[in-house]
């Protein structure tokens, strides 16, 4: 895993190892990564009114993954690298 | 009240040359077509300046601008706008800065100040409600901008008072010169210059007026569930708090579209050093906001080592960090806090700053601009002491200074050798930090724009967070069209771009017509406000066609259209030129305009009741 920006906040890291099962869902990763940092984490992907994960990219390996329109289900294999990207606008 | 709430009701308008100030009474039709902001900007300067004109002659005007919302508590409306005929593409041109200068100008009962004609020798101009004086400024002339204010503040003896001022940049005619209030920048195009050419170093505000709505428990209602959604969004409530917009940087570059070394390539071996998590760890003291906003994004820094130790600056933005950080290869946040401090101090554009040195040194190693000719400057990327030196030589325009003070696209012109290629604009205004071949939609956007080289128009952050795929062109001409829209109506409003995602990132929404409405009671409709935004592009598209804009200038930088980004996670994307002229097709024919001139058909002018521009375009 690799974190950017102020996610790194969150998690008191740039990047981490995870355990996955072979073909684990990316939606699964996530929520494996909300349990294992709590809620720091979740409000900075999040909307807190809405409960639903803010628009931002998620790489996997160079593929680029919409968190609200793109394919969640993705499989996850093991040497996978996956960064979660920011959701800010502005700048 | 005025006839709607949330307006004072009139203009102020300044003749410099004669130094008298008059009273122009703002119509109900003006407010209702035109909204505010840049709407007030594109019809007052569509109608009081003939085409052709010199941007920085006495038939220029400058106009400061605030929208209804200016001066209540609507989330990010400490905003406001100047605008002008640029004297970098003598095209029209808005730029907007935070802050309170917008509100206060409100608090004196002006929805908007217009400034004409030519001072004799520098003065400054104070305006406490209705009374308006004309002062001497030869003790300020030469000064930076922060002592200016601080000279101004004490000489008057009014600590609160809002001061919109030029530094020595502005009075040399810098062409990327801004317009500084407090430690705030109406940053692009140079307006700066506009406001040297005519001598005006400072117009100082203070108003006692209130705003008025028309009812309060309902505004309150609506203004309350806009900061609670701000501050429940991930971006606005948690990233940008923490952050500021530097917080994109490492983004940008692990997507392989952060401009680096004059867009030669678009990943930087440095982010790392520059990025915002380094900035808050290594220099960040307090977080600031502006006026009426919970977002907080403003990080004051304190350099306290090395050889920039000292420096404190409010700042640097993201945009900053891209200009003088990975675009000119630096990889020390110190140096980019103290360019910052300078580009404030001095009054430039950081964007335009950064953009004309990183082309300097481009040309620099590729042998067409010699030591010599850089007044013995080793100009090459990285060099942190030559680019300092540079920023200074932009606030007395000595040696290559004066050459590069005319911006990257008329230096390429005197330069010659074929350097034009390595001036990175678009419409003769320095591209900002995001990437025209990374990202389709925008690419289309920045090209169709009125202000071509800036980010504010065509807009990186639906492709960015992954709401719209950045690599395809299906759907890019109605994303470009939408984002234009939402951006149009926020700088009509005066909100922050940081709101985007709150309000509406790609289309008119009920968001920002409640906010509206509850603030003016003008009862518009949704179709309604869509036409505002629509009629206000078309005025902005009128006034460039009537300076002989064409389809042929909405293109982009010639090395995106040519150069594929080189290497990295965007290896092999760029714009060629026959796929932007086919997105162009369609875009035109969404916005109704001339898919062989590019000049808004009459029918789509008349539509938007735009009689006057229909009758100008086409005698």
């Amino acid at each position: 895993m690799k974190f950017f920006s102020h996610l790194r906040y969150a998690t008191g890291m740039k990047e981490t190892d995870m355990e996955i099962d072979d073909g684990e869902m990316l939606i699964k990763l996530i929520e494996r990564l909300i349990q294992k940092f709590g809620s720091n984490f979740e409000d900075r992907i999040k909307d807190k009114e809405t409960g639903t994960l803010a628009p931002f990219l998620i790489m996997v390996g160079q593929e680029e993954i919409s968190s609200v329109n793109g394919d969640l289900n993705h499989r996850l294999s093991n040497g996978d690298v996956v960064s979660l990207l920011d959701p800010v606008g502005g700048g | 009240m005025w006839e709607y709430g949330g307006y004072a009701g009139k203009f102020l308008r300044l003749d410099m040359t004669n130094k008298k100030a008059s009273t122009v009474p703002l119509t109900k039709e003006m407010a209702r077509l035109h909204l505010g902001g840049n709407g007030f900007g594109a019809k007052i300067l569509y109608n009081e300046l003939k085409p052709g004109i010199d941007p920085l002659g006495p038939e220029n005007k400058y106009v400061f601008a605030s929208g209804p919302i200016q001066g209540t508590m609507v989330p990010t409306a400490g905003r406001s706008g100047v605008f002008t005929k640029s004297p970098l593409n003598g095209l029209f041109f808005d730029a907007y800065g935070g802050g309170s200068f917008g509100p206060e100008m409100k608090y004196a009962g002006w929805d908007a100040v217009i400034v004409e004609g030519q001072a004799e020798s520098p003065t400054y101009v104070t305006v406490y409600d209705d009374k308006v004086e004309f002062k001497d400024a030869s003790h300020l002339w030469g000064k930076y901008t922060f002592e200016t204010q601080e000279i101004i503040k004490k000489d008057l003896n009014e600590p609160k008072a809002q001061i919109a001022c030029i530094g020595p940049a502005g009075e040399k005619l810098v062409r990327f010169a801004c317009t500084i209030w407090g430690a705030r920048a109406a940053g692009r195009g140079g307006n700066g210059a506009v406001l040297g050419s005519k001598k005006l170093k400072a117009l100082v505000i203070r108003g006692t007026n209130d705003v008025e709505v028309p009812n309060v428990d309902e505004f309150l209602k609506t203004v309350s569930e806009q900061y609670a959604k701000i501050l429940a969004n991930p971006g606005t409530g948690k990233a940008l708090p923490s952050l500021g917009t530097p917080g994109v940087t490492t983004v940008q570059n692990q997507l392989g579209i952060l401009g680096t070394r004059n867009w030669q390539t678009e990943v930087f071996e440095g982010t790392e050093k520059i990025s915002g998590t380094a900035m808050r760890e290594r220099l960040v003291v307090k977080d600031k906001g502006c006026m009426a906003c919970p977002i907080y994004c403003t990080k004051l820094v304190h350099v306290k080592s090395g050889p920039y130790a000292g420096t404190i600056d409010e700042g640097p933005e993201y945009e900053t960090i891209f200009a003088f950080g990975s675009n000119c290869g630096v990889d020390s946040l110190e140096m980019i806090a103290k360019a910052d401090r300078l580009s404030d101090d001095i009054g430039v554009d950081t964007i335009s700053a950064g953009a004309v040195i990183s082309f300097a040194m481009e040309c620099y190693e590729k042998g067409i601009l010699s030591k010599e000719e850089v007044d013995g400057l080793d100009l090459k990327f990285g060099n942190q002491e030559a680019l300092i030196q540079m920023m200074h030589k932009f606030g007395t325009r000595e040696g290559v200074g004066d050459l590069l003070a005319e911006g990257a696209a008329r230096a390429a012109k005197k330069i010659g050798k074929g350097s034009e290629k390595y001036a990175i604009t678009i419409k003769d205004i320095e591209n900002a930090g995001h990437s025209p071949r990374g990202m389709k939609g925008y690419c289309l956007g920045m090209a169709t724009s009125t202000r071509g080289g800036s980010h504010q128009d065509g807009r990186p952050t639906g492709e960015r967070v992954g709401k719209f795929d950045r690599k395809i062109l299906d759907g890019k001409p109605e994303y470009a069209m939408g984002t234009q829209r939402t951006t149009t109506l926020q700088d009509s409003m005066c909100v922050c771009r940081m709101t985007e995602g709150i309000y509406g990132l790609t289309e008119v929404t009920n968001d920002h017509l409640n906010m509206i409405n509850v603030v003016t009671g003008m009862n518009l409709k949704l179709p309604e406000l869509v036409d505002i935004t629509d009629r206000i592009w078309n005025v902005e598209r009128s006034f460039n066609c009537r300076e002989g804009a064409r389809r042929e200038h909405d293109v982009q930088a010639i090395r995106f259209m040519t150069e594929p980004i080189p290497d990295g996670p965007s290896k092999g994307m760029y714009s060629p030129k026959d796929e932007l002229e086919m997105l162009k097709d369609k875009y035109y024919e969404l916005r109704g305009w001339d898919k062989t001139t590019g000049i808004p058909t009459k029918d789509t002018l008349k539509r938007l009741s735009l009689n006057k521009q229909a009758e100008d375009l086409y005698k």
